[in-house]
């Protein structure tokens, strides 16, 4: 693994110190594999695709406005780096500043928290736990959402059902179960 | 200057990028900065040929206390430039060594500073030479200023903030060093207040607008 990116980098360097010699070919390269490189760094720290797809367009446009800052005795990485570093602070700082005059209420904005607050990493879990949750007897689902979502207390989940409180505890553990089990 | 837009697809961003491709030769980090010490230096010398050496230069030339201020605020002047020269370059915080040298330096100046106005007094009774220093101040280090924020704005610098503050430190020091040529009164609180204080002002004024300046 360390070797693929000692190479991958080398391969960089080399692409680049072509590319300030005026190589279209080395560039086309460089900034073809650069592209995705720099989403991915970006999307770990970014849950917005769109912002990470700009941020990503922005770095390329800086490497090709500052490729005479590179110096070909030096990494190519760390150089990129700072690059991708300034930008998505740039970014950041933008994003910031805008925000302080846009509020929205999560009820009101539903696309809004699924773009921006929920991570595109973990809304296939999301989808698989409510899945397994539609899976269970109509009774145990209430009771587990009423429990374990809602905050209720067993007493009043009981008193709510006209069930007896054990009754609703073990129905309340034995959804916990089946969900274990069905998300292994 | 680029013209391209993020609204693009970054294939089409990359096609693009690759047809303005033009051959480059790595930038010396070394070369801008050297001209603008040389410029400056140049600069300088007519100020001060203009306004005239100090009546007692010659025996300062024996006093250890003026040789060391003259010493540490060219060794400033220096560090400072080199630095203010890496921080054009994207990758500077390779070389976050010269940023410590420059400011070590800079803050034994002003600990030597401070503990002589402590020991020698104020100095300000003596108001003849108020706003005097500073004007001549303003004439040495007004257009070395502007030359060397032009540079850095030329410049793809990642920290702009710490590049306002190593030219700020070039230039008063260079400052520094004309008016110590110049003015005759050696009290540390007149040349506190006289020489160091209207710079920093400026300097500080200029620190906000640091991020829109050295925008790239």
């Amino acid at each position: 693994m360390a070797q693929h990116h000692q190479n991958q980098s080398e391969q960089w360097q080399e692409w680049a110190i072509a590319a300030q010699a005026g190589d279209k070919a080395a560039y086309a390269k460089l900034l073809g594999e650069l592209a995705p490189y720099i989403k991915n760094t970006i999307i770990k720290t970014l849950s917005n695709q769109d912002a990470a797809e700009d941020i990503a367009q922005e770095v390329l446009i800086s490497i090709h406005k500052s490729l005479d800052t590179y110096q070909p005795d030096k990494a190519f990485k760390p150089w990129l780096m700072a690059i991708v570093n300034f930008r998505r602070t740039d970014y950041l700082r933008k994003h910031y500043s805008q925000r302080q005059d846009k509020t929205t209420t999560m009820d009101e904005n539903p696309e809004f928290i699924a773009s921006n607050v929920t991570n595109s990493a973990h809304a296939g879990e999301l989808k698989d736990i409510e899945a397994a949750l539609r899976s269970l007897p109509e009774q145990q689902q209430r009771i587990f959402k009423m429990i374990k979502i809602e905050g209720f207390t067993t007493a009043e989940v009981a008193n709510e059902m006209n069930m007896n409180e054990s009754a609703v505890k073990v129905s309340a553990h034995r959804a916990m179960k089946k969900l274990q089990g069905l998300l292994k | 200057m680029s013209t391209f837009k993020c609204d693009k697809k970054t294939e089409d961003l990359i096609g693009q990028l690759c047809g303005e491709l033009k051959p480059v030769s790595p930038r010396c980090p070394y070369k801008r900065i050297i001209f603008w010490l040389i410029g400056s230096a140049i600069y300088l010398a007519v100020v001060v040929a203009y306004l005239g050496l100090r009546p007692d230069f010659v025996e300062r030339l024996s006093d250890a206390k003026y040789l060391y201020e003259m010493g540490l605020g060219f060794s400033i002047l220096m560090a400072s430039a080199f630095a203010s020269s890496w921080l054009c370059f994207p990758d500077c915080i390779q070389r976050g060594w010269m940023k410590v040298v420059a400011v070590t330096l800079f803050f034994s100046f002003s600990l030597w500073v401070v503990a002589q106005s402590i020991g020698e007094g104020m100095g300000l009774t003596d108001t003849m030479h108020l706003g005097h220093c500073a004007k001549e101040g303003m004439l040495m280090e007004g257009i070395p200023i502007l030359a060397l924020i032009v540079l850095t704005m030329r410049g793809n610098t990642t920290q702009p903030y710490w590049s306002m503050a190593m030219n700020i430190m070039a230039v008063s020091s260079l400052g520094w060093i004309g008016l110590r040529l110049t003015c005759s009164m050696d009290v540390m609180g007149h040349s506190l207040f006289n020489h160091i204080l209207p710079i920093a002002i400026i300097g500080a004024g200029l620190g906000f607008f640091a991020r829109k300046l050295f925008k790239w």
